[in-house]
């Protein structure tokens, strides 16, 4: 992929991403003067995403280094307004959040419990194992890489 | 509308609380709303604590489950004990918000205790920032645009959008009606994921929309809040939320995998 391409892509999908981040900003009731920023922050770290997954990393890592992303912006926006990080994080964490894959998890691990026999359909539960094991670590490193930021930078504030 | 503007007096001077057993009311208050509201365990217990020296309380001792608290307020030689019961009803991050606020300037005592539970009844009553049309039409949005994310195609983008705004007002009209949250999610998916069908034969990419039909449903701030739950130490209410997510993600494969059945496709 060329570096116009991986750009038009990226600019593509932190558009959608930022769609998503501000439609469940709403249904999460976030002020209106939040909304812009949730959008930036939800366009800045899906695209963050997709360039490290294009450049080979797993999606997990890739995650968490977009919910550090996350993480880092809200906590200087929360200093800035002087509110709770949270209001800047949860909108941007949702099309982050592997739900696909946790529901194909189930979804295959019901259709392999229904199986009469685990010999020819032993590839569903593979499949369904591997499906859970993304989504719960993806979901484990986004909040650990969310909270950070908010965390080490408390922590530095007491420092002085 | 905000209430985090102090300079303006409230009321002229609330009843204030006096006995041990109206401020663990005022506790029990305060935690329920924080919990009720998307707040998690550490958070829930980091802000009872907070107030403390403003109630005039030695020490409170709070345990922080999933849809409980428990607290204990003990000053000089008296204590007092309440379970409190906070049934979910949604992430609210205004309300949030505004609690914790309120807690910081109750913590540098320019609110009175009589002040704060007046304040805290407001919060409780304060209506939603977006009407239910609004929240419906951003509902579909959202999962339309993460039927783009997938690769579909504007046919498969329009139909996400419409069946997951359709689902959105079904689940608003079930939960109303308190109906069971497993049968909610049930319903909601079959709904969500019956519409996306009809992609089946009016677009390329039919798996697109059924894939993020459904995706209204996912529990994103219970599964968040379990993960700092559980990162954090607060192990049961982490599981318990854990668990809720689980079941929850069951209700959205069964009600795919119905309708996916019924279809014949492959996702």
């Amino acid at each position: 992929m060329s570096g116009v391409e991986l750009a038009v892509l990226l600019i593509q999908k932190g558009g959608w991403a930022a769609v998503a981040t501000v439609g469940f900003s709403v249904l999460f009731n976030v002020p209106k003067y939040a909304l812009p920023y949730c959008a930036l922050i939800g366009a800045l770290s899906y695209a963050l995403r997709t360039a490290l997954m294009s450049g080979g990393m797993g999606m997990v890592l890739a995650t968490l280094g977009a919910a550090l992303l996350i993480g880092v912006l809200a906590t200087i926006l929360a200093q800035r307004f002087a509110v709770s990080g949270t209001l800047f994080a949860v909108g941007p964490a949702i099309p982050l959040v592997p739900g696909s894959y946790a529901y194909k998890a189930v979804m295959g691990m019901v259709m392999a419990a229904n199986a009469p026999e685990l010999e020819p359909h032993g590839e569903l539960l593979l499949t369904a194992l591997d499906n859970g094991l993304k989504a719960t670590l993806t979901i484990l490193f986004l909040s650990l890489g969310i909270a950070l930021p908010g965390l080490v930078w408390t922590a530095f504030r007491r420092g002085d | 509308m905000s209430f985090s503007d102090f300079n303006a007096p409230i009321v002229a001077t609330p009843a204030e609380p006096a006995s041990l057993s109206d401020m663990v009311d005022l506790l029990a208050k305060t935690g329920s709303l924080l919990l009720q509201h998307g707040a998690d365990a550490g958070r829930v217990e980091a802000s009872l604590r907070q107030m403390e020296a403003g109630l005039g309380i030695e020490r409170i001792d709070a345990v922080v489950m999933s849809k409980t608290i428990l607290l204990t307020a003990t000053r000089q030689d008296a204590h007092h004990t309440r379970v409190v019961r906070a049934p979910i009803v949604g992430v609210n991050m205004n309300s949030l918000n505004e609690v914790e606020q309120l807690l910081g300037l109750f913590q540098q005592g320019r609110v009175t205790p009589g002040q704060l539970a007046v304040v805290l009844e407001r919060i409780a009553a304060l209506p939603h920032h977006y009407s239910r049309g609004v929240i419906v039409a951003a509902t579909g949005l959202a999962c339309a645009a993460f039927c783009r994310l997938f690769g579909g195609d504007w046919a498969a983008l329009a139909i996400t959008g419409v069946a997951a705004a359709m689902a959105a007002w079904v689940r608003m009209w079930l939960n109303q009606r308190r109906v069971n949250y497993f049968l909610v999610v049930l319903i909601t998916a079959l709904v969500a994921s019956g519409l996306a069908g009809s992609a089946l034969w009016l677009s390329q990419t039919p798996q697109s929309a059924l894939t993020a039909a459904v995706l209204l449903l996912v529990p994103g701030v219970p599964l968040i809040n379990a993960s700092v739950d559980i990162l954090r130490g607060y192990i049961s209410a982490g599981l318990a939320r854990a668990t809720t997510s689980l079941v929850v993600f069951l209700g959205i494969a069964l009600g795919l995998g119905i309708v996916i059945r019924l279809l014949q496709v492959q996702l």
